[in-house]
C-alpha cells in the first residue's frame, strides 16, 4: 500500500485527545442548536399570539366604529 | 353673535368606555409580546455568537489533527500543487499600477469569502487524495 503513513506513539495519543475533544464540542454545539429551535418555535409562537391579538384590536375597533354610527345628534 | 355648538350622543358609553379600555388592554398586550420577541432574538444571538466560537474552535482542532500528521504527505502535496500550477499556461498579468489600484477599490474579504477560500483549499487536497 503506497498511501501507509506511521504516526508516532505520542502523536497518536495527542490525536486521539483532540478527537475526544472535538466530539465534546459537537456535543455542545448540538445543546446550542437544541435551545436555538426552542427560541425560534417560542418566536414563532409569540408572532402567532400577536397577529391573533392584532385581529382582537380590529374586532375592537369595528365594535366602537360601530357604536360611533348608532350614535344620535343631539 | 353666538356660536351653535352640536353633540352627538353615545348610544351606550359604558360599552364604549370598555371597547376602548378593551382595545388598550390588546394594544399594550402586543407591546408586551413584541419585548418578549426582542428578548428571544437577542437570547439566539447570543447563543450564535457561543456557537460560531464552538465551530471556530473545532476547526482550530482539526487543524491541530492535520499537524500530528507526518510532513512529507504535507510537502508531497504542496510539490503537486506546484507541478500542477506550472503546466498551467500563463496568463498576462496586469502592471503593479492597476493591482495597486484595484487593491484600493477591492473590499476586505468578508468572513464568509474567507471561509469560501478556506474550503476551496480543502477541497483541492482531498481531490489530490483521491
Amino acid at each position: 500500500m503506497d498511501n501507509q503513513i506511521f504516526v508516532k506513539i505520542e502523536e497518536y495519543d495527542q490525536v486521539l485527545k483532540t478527537v475526544n475533544l472535538v466530539k465534546d464540542k459537537i456535543g455542545k454545539a448540538e445543546e446550542i442548536i437544541g435551545k436555538i429551535t426552542e427560541l425560534k418555535s417560542q418566536e414563532e409562537e409569540e408572532l402567532n399570539n400577536w397577529s391573533a391579538n392584532l385581529e382582537i384590536v380590529k374586532e375592537k375597533v369595528s365594535g366602537i366604529e360601530n357604536e360611533l354610527a348608532q350614535s344620535k345628534k343631539a | 353673535m353666538v356660536k351653535t355648538q352640536l353633540f352627538k350622543q353615545i348610544e351606550n358609553p359604558n360599552n364604549f368606555r370598555k371597547e376602548i379600555l378593551e382595545s388598550s388592554k390588546e394594544v399594550i398586550e402586543n407591546l408586551k409580546i413584541q419585548q418578549r420577541i426582542i428578548d428571544i432574538r437577542e437570547k439566539r444571538f447570543e447563543l450564535s455568537k457561543e456557537l460560531k466560537i464552538i465551530f471556530k474552535e473545532i476547526n482550530l482542532l482539526f487543524d491541530q489533527t492535520k499537524d500530528h500528521l507526518p510532513v512529507e504527505i504535507i510537502t508531497s502535496f504542496i510539490e503537486e500543487q506546484k507541478k500542477k500550477t506550472k503546466n498551467k499556461p500563463k496568463v498576462k498579468t496586469s502592471s503593479t499600477k492597476t493591482k495597486k489600484k484595484l487593491a484600493d477599490i477591492m473590499p476586505e474579504p468578508s468572513e464568509l469569502n474567507k471561509l469560501e477560500t478556506k474550503l476551496a483549499d480543502i477541497e483541492s487536497k482531498l481531490k489530490s487524495l483521491n
